[in-house]
């Protein structure tokens, strides 16, 4: 085989690993600001109207063709009901999200951010957030946990899309939420009594992706690592902690909140779970 | 492969992703945001939405847990965040959207 071919085929294979796994953000996002602002809003209303102080929410940043099956949303973070201080010095009531971003520059190095919603969803492939609000009791610690210096503390920089939420060697923007929702329950800010938890309680997404494009992805991309894992890929999505939530009884409603993108009407649906 | 040609792979598929159809799992938007935002400057929405930066953001958090916060906010901020009664079911939204802006490299380099 040539080596022309040789890496058309690899190209080919690694499609959608490479997609999913981050990639390079777009120049310019597939929605007009209006369209990001009503989802944004629009969820802001929805969560307020509810009493959430804090909720863990989930964006559609990927195409979902490419996107593993049982995965629909790539991203994933908190959104704390905040008094928020505008450049202009005016106190608004509104909700602010906290979350790990890879950066867009692909490194397998993460960060911390706070921001606000239409950030967050500035760049989505469906007008679509995913909505878990906890119970009014996690809600409480969430909040202590977000402020706290634990939740500086369980964060881990070197990335990996498929990190094994198990272990504590890669982490992932979903994999650092399920962290502080556990140092949450528990009480707690220390990884070995975190990690053990999370091995006893949470059950991962198992991800189907063929060997050799896992393989050749985790050589040629800085942000694929295999490395963590024996057996089978799994790892922490916004389903999957929802599910924990929802079935352990610790998720006040769970729902999806989707926008029509034409006549911006905004609706909530059930949360495929 | 060796490291020639997985940067020619790597390079391929990056250029192939670069379109207006890709955007990262957990890749930062906030920077895009601020390119809708600039489009949409002095621009409303449903009758009165305008876009607004945030410069910091403080939790409401429920009684008995006032000065527990740490951070850049001190505790004159919080408890002015803090001020109206706090209450249990809806809570009130400002109808401005709220951006965080460009990042501080950003920022910086933007021309005078």
């Amino acid at each position: 085989m040539s080596r022309a071919r040789k890496l058309l085929l690899a190209m080919c294979l690694l499609l959608p690993v490479a997609a999913w796994a981050g990639n390079v953000p777009s120049a310019k996002g597939l929605f007009e600001f209006r369209q990001i602002a009503t989802l944004s809003k629009g969820l802001e209303r929805a969560l307020a109207a509810r009493g959430a102080r804090v909720a863990i929410i989930g964006r559609v940043g990927l195409p979902p063709s490419v996107m593993p099956p049982g995965v629909e949303y790539s991203h994933a973070g908190f959104a704390v009901y905040s008094t928020i201080r505008t450049a202009d010095n005016r106190m608004v009531p509104g909700y602010a999200v906290y979350n790990l971003y890879q950066g867009d520059a692909r490194t397998g190095v993460s960060f911390l951010m706070q921001d606000y919603p239409v950030d967050y969803f500035a760049a989505i492939h469906v007008l679509k957030a995913g909505v878990v609000i906890p119970s009014e009791k996690l809600q409480r610690e969430l909040a202590e946990t977000i402020f706290s210096p634990v939740y500086q503390s369980l964060h881990n920089p070197r990335y990996s899309v498929l990190a094994n939420p198990f272990r504590t060697d890669y982490q992932n923007c979903t994999g650092f939420v399920l962290d502080v929702v556990f140092a949450a329950i528990y009480r707690t800010g220390d990884p070995r009594r975190i990690k053990t938890n999370i091995a006893a309680y949470f059950e991962p997404q198992p991800i189907r992706v063929d060997g050799l494009k896992l393989a050749m992805a985790d050589a040629t991309m800085a942000d694929v690592s295999t490395d963590d894992h024996t057996g089978p890929i799994a790892t922490a999505t916004f389903e999957s902690i929802a599910r924990f939530l929802v079935n352990n009884g610790i998720a006040k409603e769970a729902f999806s909140f989707v926008v029509e993108p034409t006549t911006l009407y905004g609706s909530i649906t059930e949360l495929q779970l | 492969m060796n490291a020639k040609s997985r940067f020619f792979v790597t390079s391929i598929l990056l250029a192939h992703f670069s379109g207006p159809a890709t955007a990262g799992g957990s890749a930062e938007a906030s920077a895009r945001a601020l390119e809708h935002s600039m489009q949409a400057i002095g621009y409303s929405i449903q009758g009165g939405l305008k876009l607004v930066s945030g410069a910091a953001a403080l939790p409401f958090m429920v009684a008995g847990e006032i000065g527990r916060v740490s951070g850049e906010a001190g505790r004159e901020l919080w408890e002015e965040a803090n001020a109206p009664p706090l209450t249990i079911g809806p809570l009130p939204v400002t109808d401005e959207i709220v951006t965080a802006g460009p990042k501080p490299g950003d920022q910086l380099n933007q021309p005078e």
